[in-house]
């Protein structure tokens, strides 16, 4: 004889089972399309990577919390200067939304659109993106081919970024790590942007207030505009 | 180049889709959809649970770094999951064969599931599931104290209606 608390967790396993054996029976019969959602760049992830440069590089700065990373003007600079040698070697496209030293939201659009282009044209899977007001999120349908064949098409949307986004993703990642008086400088501008558009976030960017992706992306462009 | 690396390894895109083809990440979306969709028959019923592992999935793609790095992402998920989804009125859980759970009531079932919501999830996520009692509680947002007076009152209804003694069937 078993208590029922064993009887309940013997149910639990025989449930468990066909469940297993309901899902693989349904993803057979419907094979649905697998989506491979790949998140970018800028807003929180951003300060993930802040915080871990800033750790391993030993430049984080103590006075500041988790939601205020920073890093020197000097370093910030190093990184730019880094990057800037390697710009010759970019895409017309990525020059040219370089050449003023600035990524725009409408830039790093325009170019994700170009990997997308380029993706289908090498046959692969045309990639979606979306600027979320965090970063670029990009999408890629990989349809119900077999997981090699996902793969290549994985390789080609991959590839395709690298080329026409790759280096300009890294500026935006950077143009975000901003010196701790630039971010001091940004964020009012950004507020009175917001409130303009109707949205109450004096905290910004660490408010419950939900903000329209496309407004706060926009503010945060006129801000880093107004800035320079 | 290092600081570069370490700077695409949290912002960029490559990042992501690093995890997502890692097998670490595979193994760990696996794992979290056999484990919800266990969890959550108890809950919305075998013909909702579908709708509510797509729902906690689709959220997990899109909040996967907030997800990942969460102490208990499988009872955040689950909450979501419930939270998003419509219980069949009156939630079934899947056919078993009862020749292959020879020692278990053949009434068990519908008698769990004919329990008041709370409870039923209560027990369900303790004993069909063996998660731990703050970890329902933390997954059902309510204290671990009303999670123990759930699963006691569950039982209780239970060993009543199968007609068993309080410790063995």
């Amino acid at each position: 004889m078993i208590t029922l608390e064993e009887q309940i967790a013997q149910l639990g396993d025989a449930v468990d089972e066909q469940l297993t054996q309901h899902a693989t029976a349904s993803q057979a019969s419907e094979q649905p399309r697998r989506r491979w959602i790949l998140a970018a760049a800028a807003g929180l992830l951003v300060l993930g990577g802040i915080v871990a440069v800033a750790a391993v590089s030993g430049i984080a700065d103590p006075d500041q919390g988790s939601n205020s990373p920073a890093m020197t003007p000097q370093q910030v600079a190093e990184e730019r200067t880094r990057l800037d040698a390697r710009l010759p070697s970019a895409t017309e496209s990525q020059q040219a939304a370089l050449d003023d030293g600035l990524v725009t939201v409408t830039e790093i659009l325009d170019l994700a659109q170009e990997a997308s282009d380029c993706s289908v044209a090498a046959s692969g899977p045309r990639i979606d993106f979306q600027w979320d007001g965090e970063g670029v999120t990009r999408t890629v349908s990989l349809g119900n081919g077999s997981p090699a064949e996902a793969d290549r098409l994985v390789g080609i949307s991959d590839t395709c970024w690298d080329k026409h986004v790759g280096l300009a993703e890294i500026y935006v990642a950077l143009q975000a790590v901003l010196p701790v008086e630039d971010q001091l400088k940004l964020r009012p501008l950004t507020v009175e942007c917001l409130a303009d558009a109707g949205f109450d976030a004096p905290d910004w960017p660490a408010t419950d207030v939900e903000i329209d992706p496309s407004v706060e992306a926009t503010c945060d462009d006129q801000a880093k505009a107004l800035l320079d | 180049m290092w600081r570069e690396m370490v700077l695409r390894r949290f912002i960029s895109v490559r990042v992501v889709h690093d995890m997502a083809e890692s097998d670490d990440f595979e193994e760990f979306v696996i794992d979290v959809e056999r484990r919800l969709r266990r969890a959550l028959v108890g809950a919305v019923g075998v013909n909702q649970v579908d709708d509510a592992v797509a729902e906690a999935l689709a959220y997990l793609a899109e909040h996967r770094d907030r997800v990942l790095f969460m102490e208990n992402p499988v009872g955040y998920l689950y909450r979501v999951a419930q939270t998003r989804t419509k219980p069949a009125k009156t939630p079934t859980l899947p056919a078993v064969h009862p020749a292959s759970i020879p020692d278990v009531e053949p009434g068990l079932a519908p008698a769990l599931m004919a329990l008041p919501e709370a409870q039923r999830t209560a027990v369900w996520l303790a004993h069909g599931c063996g998660w731990r009692s703050t970890d329902i509680a933390d997954a059902l947002e309510i204290s671990a104290s009303t999670v123990a007076t759930h699963i006691s009152r569950g039982l209780a209804s239970l060993r009543a209606e199968l007609g068993v003694r309080n410790d063995h069937a």
